[in-house]
């Protein structure tokens, strides 16, 4: 049998598309260094739902990529350690699971793809035996069903001559290839969730729309939940349903791609998206100023107790710096945390 | 700024830069990477010429061909009408100074060792520009116009953030009053937040002391932001260059559009646009495919292509684009 039943089963099963398939809830994940404790992630909860990409947004050492390797059980530990929520698939909290139950996850309902390929492949060993290992174990199927299911897999990445790529080794293909190839295998055994962290960033930008083509036709044609972990705006609005901007180890914005991108309600958001040079629209070289956000994210080891942003916010007043906002609803289905959302938005003076 | 009314400050013509490969028991020469394969262009005083185009296009090469890190196989670089091939140490030393250059990773590209105000301070020992308190005064000065504080001198690069340190290579590169800076990749290891405030500090200072860049990215955006005229690079060739709002408004050259068709652009309300999707892969420089070195990937391509290399014609006042088809 190859992957064909399943895409049809999945194709016809969009009743499910308002329920969540995975749910994180209040996860925390910290870090054991030299100069403290540094928690790298706070508190995060968010769920996303079948067909849906949902992008989660931030700057280096917002936790965005903690956030990843914890729903995965891949946080290195020591000095990693989750010391609070829960992650609920199917029924069960993956936090809970024990090694031998998160392998037979990993790769199978749940599969991730990483910024640089060529590390996450092993370089000893062909294309082949990367792919059919995890096709056999996880479905069952014979060598040669399962070389079939591979081959039949590099063509739906639109890999040219797959059955000569398959003898391959990692070293001998181009990170365009190599990237696709790990797509390939994270979407082999029909997951219902693909986590991608900056799948993109290592690549050229030609390539770089490939791939991304190549995700928004694989999640069309499987209904796979994607996370998608990136810092990049310009793929944020090309590829996301629904956003999560983190900063410092916080969720500070949640909502669809339109509403925040249009109306974003923290101050971070709006100055994130004022900081980009727009394609098409530069006028005289010096006739624009990016929008600046001053000074640099808090140490994690060293975090405030209020607002972490209000250091660099213009809009920072004193509650800001003492008391952390809380994540409300500010517009229907937007969240955000902040004190100051109404002036933000012009409301009671400037 | 139009092409007729410039002085050209640099001017590089027909550069060729390879790299010669190694291989076999007696590590012959088997080959030759072409890293740089004829581009000319030149740079305006107090104009940035943005050289785009993606990894392994040959930008590097040619910003580190023209800073005199590598030797041009053929073809020549001016400075202010001189060949600096005909250059004696004396204005060789000349040279290193109106040219300064600031990379893209600022951890490894400052002395972990050094004191910020040593760090900044070099440039003008080396080139006797000034010593003792003159120096210390001159390093303050080009600190604050930076962005960075005066007590900054005194801290070593990792008491700095990724941001800060950029400021400092930007402080080094201006100390002793350079010409021309060849910017590589300078802001494309840094967070966006950050990397618009070293943006708009670039844009600043090239006006308030008339300097002219070499601006290598491979960000497009970026490149439209900080640029007066664009280069784009296809491996080892410059397909199209012009003043910047022709080569994003009307680009004429099929590698262009697609380039510029590729950008993610971040407005979720233009997503439904059709984009070129270009197949295949850059053949590598090693072998570079005859005739036009995009005809493997470009979707216009017709027998002609295969064959004839396109010269870099003026298809419109201004404008210059290497296509038999346009």
């Amino acid at each position: 049998m190859t992957a064909q039943g399943h895409i049809g089963q999945a194709r016809n099963a969009g009743t499910a598309r308002d329920t969540p398939i995975l749910k994180v809830e209040g996860l925390r994940t910290e870090f054991h260094t030299g100069a403290g404790v540094a928690r790298a992630v706070d508190g995060i909860s968010f769920d996303v739902r079948e067909g849906e990409i949902l992008a989660i947004v931030g700057e280096s050492g917002s936790g965005k990529s903690v956030t990843s390797l914890s729903i995965m059980g891949l946080v290195p530990s020591p000095p990693g350690r989750i010391t609070a929520g829960a992650v609920s698939f199917e029924g069960r909290d993956l936090l809970r699971l024990d090694e031998r139950q998160l392998q037979r996850l990993r790769g199978h309902k749940i599969s991730m793809i990483f910024q640089e390929p060529m590390t996450s492949l092993n370089p000893v060993l062909t294309i082949e035996r990367q792919m059919v290992e995890g096709i056999r174990e996880h479905l069952g199927l014979g060598a040669k069903e399962a070389r079939a299911h591979a081959v039949d897999m590099l063509k739906r990445v639109h890999i040219p001559a797959p059955e000569n790529r398959l003898k391959e080794y990692p070293h001998q293909l181009s990170g365009g290839l190599l990237q696709r190839i790990m797509i390939a295998i994270a979407m082999s055994c029909n997951p219902k969730v693909l986590i991608a962290d900056e799948p993109t960033t290592a690549l050229d930008v030609t390539i770089q729309a490939q791939i991304l083509d190549i995700m928004r036709a694989l999640r069309d044609e499987y209904q796979a939940a994607i996370i998608l972990i990136t810092h990049d705006m310009g793929v944020v609005a090309e590829m996301a349903d629904r956003i999560v901007i983190m900063y410092a180890g916080r969720k500070v914005e949640e909502g669809s791609v339109e509403d925040i991108f249009r109306n974003p309600q923290h101050p971070y958001t709006r100055g994130l998206l004022g900081a980009l040079p727009k394609l098409g629209q530069a006028g005289e070289v010096g006739s624009q100023t990016l929008n600046e956000i001053p000074g640099i994210v808090p140490l994690l080891t060293d975090l405030p107790d209020g607002c972490r942003f209000a250091e660099r916010c213009s809009l920072a007043t004193s509650r800001c710096r003492a008391q952390y906002p809380p994540f409300e609803e500010k517009r229907p289905a937007q969240w955000a945390a902040c004190w100051e959302t109404g002036r933000l938005n012009g409301e009671g003076g400037p | 700024m139009s092409a007729g009314a410039r002085t050209a400050l640099l001017s590089v013509d027909k550069l060729v830069k390879r790299f010669p490969l190694h291989g076999g028991l007696l590590q012959r020469v088997t080959g030759y990477v072409h890293a740089v394969d004829g581009v000319s262009f030149d740079v305006g005083k107090g104009e940035t010429l943005g050289l785009v185009g993606e990894s392994g296009c040959g930008k590097s090469t040619v910003g580190k061909t023209v800073l005199k890190l590598h030797e041009p196989t053929s073809g020549s670089i001016r400075l202010m009408d001189k060949d600096i091939a005909d250059l004696g140490p004396r204005q060789m030393r000349q040279y290193r100074k109106a040219i300064q250059t600031i990379f893209q990773d600022p951890f490894s590209s400052l002395n972990p060792r050094m004191k910020a105000g040593t760090i900044v301070g070099e440039p003008l020992s080396i080139h006797g520009l000034a010593s003792g308190r003159r120096k210390v005064d001159m390093v303050a000065e080009i600190f604050e116009k930076v962005g960075l504080r005066a007590d900054h001198m005194e801290r070593y690069p990792h008491e700095f953030s990724g941001g800060q340190r950029q400021r400092l290579s930007i402080a080094r590169a201006l100390v002793v009053c350079p010409e021309l800076i060849i910017a590589d990749e300078p802001v494309s290891a840094l967070d966006v937040s950050i990397q618009a405030s070293v943006i708009n500090l670039l844009i600043r200072l090239q006006k308030e002391m008339g300097l002219s860049f070499l601006f290598i990215s491979h960000d497009i955006s970026v490149i439209e932001h900080v640029s007066h005229r664009v280069a784009v690079m296809y491996l080892g060739r410059i397909v199209e260059i012009a003043d910047r709002p022709k080569v994003f408004a009307v680009p004429r050259h099929p590698y262009t559009e697609a380039l510029l068709s590729a950008v993610p652009v971040p407005d979720p309300s233009v997503r439904k646009k059709k984009r070129i999707l270009l197949t295949g892969e850059v053949p590598s420089p090693i072998k570079p495919p005859a005739g036009c070195h995009f005809h493997t990937r470009c979707p216009l391509v017709e027998e002609r292509c295969k064959r004839e290399a396109p010269a870099l014609r003026e298809v419109s006042p201004g404008h210059f684009a290497a296509c038999h088809l346009r």
